[in-house]
């Protein structure tokens, strides 16, 4: 599981104009609330404090205006004018006032102080009001107060203040909010910039990783968790939406995978039954021409002797010979329609002992051999294997029955022995050959080869039919390989499911097979003394012989070719297999093997731990194991143990049979998958597929 | 016309003219006379003893001929805090007895004047006069006339020993405010 989170800035112009777009709105949101905050809190209060100002102002004023009417009462009803100038005089020691008028009881000016004559504002000639009043007349503020001792008026005094200071503070007290607005927004501003980040860069990460997973396809891949808020949660989601995905796709795979598989098994059996059909119909035009001839002999024999009754004896034992012929010919036949028959119920359980078979062979065909003046060796394997006696007597009987007839000198060798882990039975004859353009024939059209043969064909092309047909019910492959003109040989695998015994190998096992390689296709046929029949002049066992191989008989490999790429993804990855049930271990390496990965099989922990420590080079790229092995190791552990060998955690898979929820669930938040018996290949290979 | 004419007839016109003058002049001082009498009403304190309920009017008795009498008369009736000012015009003594809270003795009556404020054992009252000398003989206040306007003197030991309570506004007004040492009271 990769985690995208990405800190480099990638150049998708989309992700640009999403970046900008919304820190901009930030930006936007934030200086414009601000900003409106400001305004607001700056207009209240430039407003309240220019009230709270004039109302301060103007108690001023009236308690002033008290004090001097107080003051100037006395004054006022003796009217003696030099202490009211006095007292009004006293008014300029205070700054804001401007102007103070004195009126007496008829209204008239009696006296007057004003700091700078102006022409805004000045004492009325005349007041009449004395009433307790305020105005605002051209910015002053005009306070008027009866001067009254008891209830006796004896004038009026007005006193102007001047509100213009009011204005300059009110002036200031704006200037000042501008500028802390500023400022404000100023920070504001740089701290939106450095905190946008935190709320924008989880958007992106997200916005990346989608974009990479989009683009990847990679449905593994998930988002990093960066904030702990909606964000975050919008991250789980996706990564939820993700894991789902990468679910269903698995199981998509998985399903094509089986399909894909069930579509080349059709395909296969299809072909196979093609081919059994064309053979089948092959067999029987060949049983017909075959059996043609004896009838045609026999009727001549018959004619011959109504005319030549003298020559009855001779001409009845060739009449004999015939239907002998033709008995050989049926009985064969019979043989393979019910070899079929016990293939299919599966009567294939006699134990033949090669080794008594290939006694038995050498004393009957010595005879023939002798006969014809050509050499026959046998070399001999004892090893016991399960199969259909008779047909695989039959078998070996028609090859080298083949091979005697068409060999005219040289020898005839028929071998048995293990070659690239595989027992194989060998007819070698150093007759006419196959030439290369009709090799693939041989088997295929059931043709008989030789055209310039001296013998007279008597059944070739149905007895080799007979082989391949017999060969392919008892799952044999058979190859030949052939040079015009100096031989052939016909082999036959058997596969190592079918061997019951081998006669005792030590275990290094693959020296007397790379051994027996070696010696491979050089075998002494003939007489002593005669060259060796050397068909692979490349003797090394793996690599291709100069011949083409005629007619083997796996017909999966042709259909292999048809499998897609996406299943070679396998191919060469290492993994350890370990599992501590043999028939289990065969089924899951052969699998493998047939996945084309490099497998090394294990029966439990200690013998994979000493591989490793004996080959540290060779890294696994995955682990499979099952879960138990043995009494009490567990899969887990090992998993655990290589980790630590190879200071790298390595991908692995866990096979059990256990139902236990609790040790389920650990192995999955362990990081390790598990796969139920009974495996399914498919699912295995997607597993695989996902952890390489 | 002869020139002893001219100047006879201009001499009197003149003393006609003169006589106008010092008419519309006199006339104006006793105006402000009035004024302040009416003022010392309202910036002087009597104890509520003065009187004899809290309805009983402040009485401003003028004692003898008092020519601005009548300019008084305008405001009798009017409230001085509480109490109506009643302007009492009597040349009988006995009058007086009640009890007055302004005392103005006019000019007739002035000869009556030194033992006059013997017989007169009355406190809380104002007297107010208009001679030389008027508080140094026991008034409290004395109007004077200068050139062009009219002042007092107040003597404020006298206020006291009369029991009244001069503002200040008044005595800072006052010209001249006397207090009585001991050669004075001999």
């Amino acid at each position: 599981m990769q985690l995208a989170g990405f800190h480099s800035h990638k150049n998708f112009k989309r992700n640009k104009r999403f970046y900008r777009s919304l820190r901009y709105k930030l930006m936007f949101i934030i200086v414009v609330a601000l900003s409106l905050a400001m305004f607001i809190a700056s207009l209240f209060f430039v407003l309240y404090d220019r009230k709270e100002a004039k109302n301060d102002l103007q108690e001023h004023i009236q308690a002033i205006a008290k004090i001097t009417a107080a003051r100037s009462v006395a004054a006022m009803a003796f009217l003696d004018q030099g202490v009211v100038d006095q007292n009004l005089k006293a008014l300029l020691s205070i700054e804001t006032v401007h102007m103070g008028c004195l009126y007496n009881r008829t209204g008239q000016l009696f006296s007057s102080v004003t700091r700078e004559p102006n022409t805004l504002i000045e004492c009325y000639e005349q007041f009449d009001k004395t009433i307790e009043a305020f105005s605002e007349v051209n910015r002053y503020l005009v306070v008027t107060l009866p001067v009254a001792k008891k209830n006796t008026v004896y004038g009026t005094l007005m006193i102007a203040a001047d509100l213009s200071q009011l204005y300059d503070r009110m002036l200031n007290i704006i200037g000042i909010s501008l500028i802390v607005s500023l400022i404000s927004s100023f920070i504001a501003y740089v701290l939106t910039m450095k905190l946008q980040h935190r709320l924008v860069k989880p958007i992106e990460s997200l916005g990346r990783a989608a974009d990479y997973v989009t683009s990847t396809q990679d449905y593994s891949i998930r988002a990093e968790r960066i904030s702990d808020d909606e964000v975050g949660q919008l991250v789980d989601s996706f990564n939820g939406m993700l894991r789902r995905i990468e679910g269903a796709q698995d199981q998509l795979y998985e399903m094509v995978t089986e399909l894909e598989e069930q579509g080349l098994n059709l395909k296969y059996h299809a072909q196979r039954s093609e081919m059994h059909r064309e053979e089948t119909q092959a067999m029987l035009a060949a049983a017909s021409h075959d059996l043609k001839q004896p009838l045609q002999a026999m009727v001549m024999f018959v004619s011959a002797m109504r005319s030549e009754p003298e020559k009855n004896e001779e001409l009845i034992d060739k009449l004999e010979r015939s239907i002998e012929n033709m008995r050989h010919l049926f009985t064969d036949l019979m043989d393979v329609s019910s070899l079929e028959k016990r293939v299919k119920t599966k009567q294939l359980d006699d134990k033949v002992s090669l080794l008594e078979l290939f006694d038995h062979l050498e004393a009957e065909y010595q005879a023939v051999a002798l006969q014809k003046g050509l050499a026959f060796n046998v070399k001999k394997y004892d090893a016991t294997i399960i199969t259909h006696a008779s047909t695989l007597q039959r078998i070996i009987r028609n090859l080298l029955d083949n091979a005697f007839r068409y060999t005219y000198f040289g020898g005839i060798t028929l071998a048995c022995r293990m070659k690239n882990g595989a027992l194989c039975i060998e007819v070698w004859d150093t007759g006419e050959g196959i030439r290369r353009n009709v090799l693939d024939t041989v088997f295929k059209e059931f043709v008989q080869v030789s055209v310039d043969s001296k013998v007279s064909s008597q059944g070739m092309g149905l007895g080799l039919s007979i082989v391949k047909r017999s060969c392919e019910l008892l799952d044999y492959t058979i190859d030949v390989k052939s040079k015009y003109g100096r031989g052939s040989v016909f082999r036959i695998l058997i596969p190592l499911d079918r061997i019951d015994k081998l006669p005792e190998v030590k275990e290094s096992h693959k020296e007397n097979d790379k051994e027996n390689d070696k010696e491979s296709d050089q075998v002494n046929v003939g007489q002593p003394g005669s060259k060796t029949l050397n068909l692979e002049e490349n003797s090394a066992p793996s690599s291709q012989p100069e011949f083409e191989d005629g007619g083997s008989v796996h017909q999966e490999d042709v259909l292999k070719t048809s499998i897609s790429a996406f299943f070679n993804q396998l191919t060469n990855k290492r993994v350890f297999l370990i599992d501590d049930d043999d028939s289990v271990r065969d089924a899951l390496s052969l699998l493998l093997g047939q996945w084309e990965m490099d497998v090394r099989v294990f029966n439990s922990i200690a013998t994979c731990m000493e591989f490793a420590k004996s080959d540290a080079d060779w890294i696994p790229q995955a682990i499979v194991s099952d879960y138990q092995l043995g009494d009490k190791d567990l899969g887990t552990d090992l998993i655990k143990g290589l980790g630590h060998f190879y200071q790298q955690e390595i991908p692995a898979l866990v096979i059990t049979g256990m139902e236990d929820e609790a040790t389920l669930e650990q192995l999955k938040h362990e990081g390790i998958k598990v796969l139920r018996k009974p495996v399914k290949p498919a699912k295995l290979r997607t597993l695989l597929q996902n952890i390489l | 016309m002869s020139p002893l004419k001219t100047w006879l007839v201009m001499f009197f016109f003149c003393v006609f003219c003169g006589n106008t003058w010092a008419d519309i002049q006199q006339e104006k001082a006793l105006q402000a006379k009035a004024i302040f009498i009416y003022n010392f009403a309202n910036f002087v304190e009597w104890p509520d003893d003065a009187f004899l309920s809290t309805n009983s009017p402040l009485k401003v008795c003028l004692y003898g001929s008092v020519p601005f009498g009548i300019f008084l008369d305008a405001v009798n009736g009017t409230l001085i805090g509480q109490r109506q000012l009643m302007v009492v015009r009597t040349a009988n003594i006995e009058t007086l007895e009640d009890g007055c809270q302004i005392l103005f003795v006019g000019q007739d009556k002035r000869a009556q004047l030194p033992d006059f404020w013997s017989n007169i054992k009355y406190v809380y009252v104002l007297s107010v006069g208009e001679q030389e000398g008027f508080v140094d003989n026991g008034g409290v206040i004395n109007i004077l006339r200068t050139t062009d306007r009219v002042q007092f003197q107040i003597n404020i030991s006298n206020a006291l020993e009369q029991g009244l309570f001069l503002s200040s506004d008044l005595l800072s007004l006052a010209r001249e405010v006397k207090r009585n040492t001991t050669k004075n009271t001999e």
